[in-house]
């Protein structure tokens, strides 16, 4: 039982779901229902399909048996093996703090997933983006699904909802690597009237294509190296927010072999600990790669810098690519307008999350009581044991397990969570 | 991304509209020294083919039909010569040449008035410069425009045209380095910049909210070539400040939301196309002509009106009629020579164009060179990278080294050798400005007349250009405010042409744009005589030990009335709390009150914002690093004052000159120099760029007084150079600076 490529597979599940605080006061984010299985399972179900077999999942101390017997195989069928960690409840910690726990296990790459991911992309392909380019830090992105950014009805008080447009992140794509990632900054980040480009950013990369259509989907490919520097630099918390912007801003660094020995050599051998603090990122992507695979790279015709100067493969070490899923379905439940979106759209994708044999999946189980003259349609999905009364019309909506829908209702587009009533 | 050929006949279409094209035949600017005085630009011949033939000829491959030559400086010459060119006489091609005179123009944007006042405009029309050698089909870029036109984008008036170049391109033009952005799927021009040598590029962040698709061109260069719609001319007419084609886009840039008007763009990829805009790009672009890239138009398919036959050898190498190769001579790479030249024997030329019917004698070198039409080089001379127009006539034994430029019928030699980038003219320089030029002092001051002739010969600098010369320096005019953006480079083309090889230390582009602006700063201290950084006139010698040179003998003499006074206006400020833009105005009336010159003002600014620092610290009593902690607030609080002085690189070098004489002086900052640059660099007064300029210079002669005080304060600035050079890696955004400064001090 191994994973593909080596990779540590992390799910963050630890969120607090600031952004939909309305559904989550009594079970975690990550254990919402989606459909017919809680969140989490989502992201189990699509790292599983790319055939990772252990999965490490990082919840807060205080839920984790929640998890540990909410996810049991006779829940919901999942195969991989599991690993529950916890972190302490304080408020403040992020993403960046999640994954500073399971630094030590990390061999090669730590693959994260948010728990909020509703896919059906594949993450094999993201993998070989990573390997093709040799990337430090792959992220996923993908094209908003149009139906959350434009006239979904959503549940909740307007304003509430318009904080989308904060999560617009301007990307820069290197013009003729579009997967190269080369500038990243959140729009609301943007405090000033200006933008400014250094000169040294534009002669890098001389044509850039910034777009903001895309959507970060909280999937990074991450190499040891970062999560090494992630651990000895504590300051940093988010990964989306502060990690992959500096990554990003890092590949223009040019790494100094000399300056890191002159430092070495001032303190003892194990020194390294003293010097974390003004240890560069580029310093740790230096370290990991040594006189030899430079060679290499300045030597090798497939190397991007085959034929310039002998630095050139020092200003290198450090690349940031995107995977960029332009078709599918992906979807982060973060909100209350995407989860009732992903919600709704569940019925039309249980095939791809469920296993094969299940493909025959009904989207209204066997023993649901309907009543006559209801009618419930193929859009829709009902959970378990729903009682459903006369003259019911269910379109575009989902119900959860133990309701009971008096007679004579009407429900359009809405999600309704277990054991609800409700009466004429 | 580029307009892909579509191969529909445009017959259809020809016969509804005339295509038709202006040429603008002058650029407005004396970037060409003293090459242009008296041949327009457009019939400098570029490998023995005018300009304008080349531009010609790409409009006439593009299916124009009607052209509109415009010519303003010596346009004499370019209507003479189109009249008696193939142009005109309807065999060679079915496009009319029009050529319109006017001496009153004095921009593009002229030009385009004038043009709108005769109605010549029906249709949508191609605006290109006079220098422009391109094998594109322009007929695509007008088809491309037109479809938008007609289709859903109706507001397009114009359609720029770019040719990919990646940074560091050769045949950039560094003056016209720009930056812009595009929207991705429209290829509509959202934002313009031209870009010199600043280091950061802002760009209004509502670019980036309202356009989810942008992208970002720093790999382009202009080709000034646009399709414009017919309203185009009366825009120019109805805003009578659009002087330029860019004063232009920025304007509807500017105004897109309120007129609705919009610029889209177009961008060459597999094709070429080049401006010639001043030497260097001469340099590049003629390298391509004789390797090919714009074929068809290369020497041997393409000649000018007297069809003379070119052969094309191996290497590059193209001979016309009549070539005399004496025994010994051999051409290298890249050659091309004129019919009728006679070459002497145990020559070698290579990487150079020899005009027709040149007399080159034995035992000469010429590499990297131009030389025009009737170039006699007598014996055993050297030259290298170099211009020489027509009728030039090098005297035997003479050397002339990198850059040097020998304008129409100059003779120079026997015997000297002449020094990186002289510039040299066959009659003495006239004031095109009358009363403009008082930098020069009356020397090379030429008033017209006879009277002064004779006077003008004894001048003549036979010590310099042999016994036997007629040369007089030419010297480049300052240019006046008039033209707002427009910066004088100097002519440093030689520097790029060969820096590549030279440049061994850095390696990266920004090494050469540093020397670039070394020479200026350098020939800019030589040229005026006001600012004597010489020592020359100081008899002492007093040789400090300390220093191990003559600390008198460099430093800029600076009124002390005036420095006294200036200390003394920026203690009332501080105690007064006076506000920033006045504090200008007070230093400024200040400047005018001692009539110092602005040099020194700024000189002095530094080093009396450190005295103001030690004055609100107690005096002499006070520390040094005390009185470094208030000079960084002070610093930091009256940035926007030494910023309005210290704007370009040069006055950023006075002022470091001016911290340089300071720290001299006073010996206990010595050694705090680094910090003294470090908070002004914090300030935003400093740019890194000058900076390192300073570093780089190298006064000559090394050894002398001068050199020897550089090199002192190189030394005691080195640690904050390092830091700069290893923060330059880095990137340049401001929390990281703030990460290193740990290192720094």
């Amino acid at each position: 039982m191994t994973n593909p490529g080596d990779s540590t597979a992390v799910i963050m599940a630890a969120g607090m779901g600031s952004r939909m605080t309305d559904l989550n006061t009594e079970c975690p984010k990550a254990l919402l229902p989606v459909g017919r299985y809680p969140m989490i399972y989502y992201p189990i179900r699509t790292l599983e399909k790319s055939g990772f077999a252990e999965i490490i999942i990082i919840t807060r101390q205080s839920c984790q048996a929640q998890f540990a017997s909410a996810l049991t195989p006779g829940m919901v069928p999942v195969k991989a093996k599991l690993e529950f960690l916890g972190i302490s409840d304080q408020e403040d910690a992020g993403t960046a703090d999640s994954l500073r726990l399971i630094a030590d296990k990390v061999k090669t790459n730590a693959l994260v997933v948010s728990c909020d991911l509703i896919t059906d992309g594949d993450l094999l392909d993201l993998m070989s983006v990573h390997r093709k380019n040799d990337s430090s830090l792959t992220v996923m992105l993908s094209q908003l699904p149009t139906a959350i950014t434009a006239d979904t009805v959503v549940p909740g008080f307007k304003a509430k909802q318009k904080n989308n447009l904060g999560e617009k992140i301007s990307i820069g794509f290197e013009y003729s690597n579009v997967e190269h990632v080369v500038y990243w900054k959140a729009q609301v980040d943007m405090e000033d009237e200006l933008v400014a480009f250094s000169k040294k950013f534009l002669n890098r990369f001389p044509c850039a294509r910034i777009q903001s259509s895309w959507t970060d989907c909280h999937v990074y490919l991450i190499r040891d190296f970062i999560i090494k520097y992630l651990k000895d630099k504590g300051e940093l918390s988010s990964l989306q927010g502060e990690l992959v912007p500096l990554v990003v801003k890092k590949q223009m660094s040019t790494f100094h072999p000399a300056k890191l020995q002159e430092e070495a050599g001032m303190d003892s051998p194990n020194g390294d600990l003293k010097l974390d603090k003004k240890k560069d990122l580029v310093d740790y992507a230096g370290e990991t790669c040594n006189k030899l695979s430079h060679t290499i790279k300045s030597l090798s015709l497939t190397s991007p810098n085959f034929g310039s100067n002998e630095d050139a493969a020092q200003k290198d070490l450090i690349r940031c690519y995107a995977y960029r899923q332009t078709s599918g379905f992906c979807v982060r439940t973060n909100t209350i307008a995407a989860y009732a979106e992903a919600s709704k759209q569940m019925p039309r994708l249980t095939s791809q999350f469920f296993l094969p044999k299940q493909t025959a999946f009904q989207n209204v189980p066997e023993n649901t009581i309907i009543k006559p003259k209801s009618q419930v349609g193929a859009d829709s999905m009902l959970g378990e044991n729903v009682e459903i009364g006369e003259k019911v019309s269910i379109k575009k909506s989902v119900l959860g397990k133990f309701c009971r829908v008096g007679d004579g209702v009407k429900i359009t587009n809405s999600v309704i969570m277990d054991d609800v009533s409700i009466s004429q | 991304m580029a307009p892909k050929a579509k191969k529909q006949p445009h017959e259809s279409l020809k016969q509804e509209h005339v295509l038709q094209a202006v040429v603008i035949a002058d650029t407005f600017n004396v970037r060409f020294g003293p090459v242009t005085l008296k041949k327009p630009r457009a019939l400098l011949p570029l490998v023995n083919v005018p300009l304008i033939d080349y531009t010609l000829e790409a409009l006439a491959a593009s299916q124009v039909q009607e052209v509109f030559v415009f010519c303003c400086h010596l346009g004499e010459q370019i209507r003479e010569y189109i009249k008696n060119s193939k142009w005109q006489d309807g065999s060679s091609s079915a496009m009319t040449v029009v050529t319109l005179l006017s001496d009153s123009c004095i921009s593009v944007g002229d030009a385009l008035r004038e043009i709108d006042a005769k109605s010549l405009i029906r249709n949508d029309f191609i605006l290109i410069t006079g220098n422009l050698v391109a094998n594109v089909d322009l007929s695509q870029v007008v088809e491309e425009h037109k479809q938008r036109t007609q289709g859903k984008d109706k507001s397009s008036v114009m359609t720029l045209l770019f040719k990919n170049a990646q940074p560091g391109h050769r045949a950039r033009c560094k003056e016209d380095e720009m930056f812009l952005l595009e929207e991705g799927l429209t290829k509509r021009l959202l934002y313009f910049q031209k870009s010199q040598d600043q280091m950061k590029f802002p760009i209004p962040k509502d670019i980036l909210l309202d356009h989810e698709d942008v992208i970002l061109h720093n790999d382009l260069m202009d080709c000034h070539a646009c399709v414009c719609s017919p309203i185009v001319p009366t825009l120019f007419t109805d805003n009578f400040d659009y002087q330029t084609i860019h004063s232009f886009v920025k304007g509807i840039l500017i105004n897109e939301e309120i007129m609705g008007n919009k610029i889209h763009m177009s961008i060459i990829q597999d094709k070429y196309a080049a401006r010639v805009s001043n030497l260097q790009t001469y340099d590049a672009i003629s390298k391509d002509v004789i390797c090919r890239w714009t074929k068809p138009l290369v020497p041997d398919m393409f000649g000018s009106s007297s069809k003379k036959r070119v052969k094309n050898g191996r290497h590059n190498v193209y001979c016309g009629e009549d070539v005399t190769l004496s025994r010994g001579s051999s051409l290298g790479n890249n050659v091309v020579v004129g019919g009728g030249t006679v070459i002497g024997s145990s020559t070698t030329i290579s990487h150079s164009v020899i005009g027709q019917n040149c007399r080159i004698g034995e035992n000469v070198k010429i590499e990297n060179s131009y030389l025009f039409d009737n170039v006699t080089i007598e014996d055993n001379c050297d030259v290298d990278t170099s211009l020489l127009c027509s009728d030039v006539h090098v005297l035997a034994n003479v050397v002339l080294k990198k850059g040097c430029v020998l304008a129409w019928e100059t003779v120079v030699g026997p015997q000297v050798t002449l020094g990186n980038g002289t510039q040299l003219m066959s009659e003495p320089q006239k004031d095109e400005f009358d009363d403009l030029d008082l930098s020069f002092e009356g020397k090379e001051k030429a008033p017209d007349g006879q009277a002064n002739q004779e006077k003008m010969e004894e001048q003549m600098d036979t010590a310099s250009y042999g016994a036997k010369c007629r040369a007089y320096l030419y010297k480049p005019f300052i240019e006046s405010d008039d033209e707002e953006d427009e910066i004088v480079e100097d002519e440093s083309w030689w520097l790029s042409a060969t820096d590549l090889r030279a440049d061994l230390s850095g390696g990266s582009e920004d090494s050469s744009d540093e020397e670039e602006d070394e020479e200026d700063s350098n020939e800019e201290g030589g040229a005026d005589g006001e600012f004597a950084l010489d020592s020359e006139e100081e008899g002492e010698d007093v040789v400090d030990s300390a220093l191990g040179f003559n600390p008198k003998a460099c430093l800029l003499k600076v009124d002390a009335d005036f420095y006294k006074e200036l200390v003394a206006t920026l203690v009332r400020a501080e105690s007064e709390k006076i506000k920033e833009e006045n504090l200008i105005l007070e230093i400024n009336s200040l400047k005018h009150a001692f009539t110092v010159p602005i040099n020194e003002v700024i000189h002095s600014l530094p080093c009396s914002f450190i005295d103001l620092a030690k004055k609100l610290q107690g005096n002499s009593g006070a520390s040094v690093p005390s009185v470094l902690a208030a000079f960084k607030t002070i610093s930091s609080r009256y940035s926007s004052v030494l910023c309005n002085y210290m704007k370009d690189s040069e006055s950023q070098l006075t002022a470091i000159s001016g911290i340089g004489d300071f720290v001299v002086k006073n010996e206990e900052y010595r050694t705090r120099l680094p910090q003294l640059f470090n908070i002004l660099y914090d300030a935003d007064v400093l740019t890194e760029a000058s900076i390192i300029v300073w570093y780089n210079q190298s006064p000559s002669p090394p050894g002398s007084n001068k050199a020897l005080y550089h090199s002192f304060l190189k030394k005691l600035a080195q640690p904050f150079i390092t830091w700069l050079q290893t923060a330059e890696s880095e990137s340049s955004e401001e929390e990281e600076d703030e990460d290193e400064d740990g290192d720094g001090n």
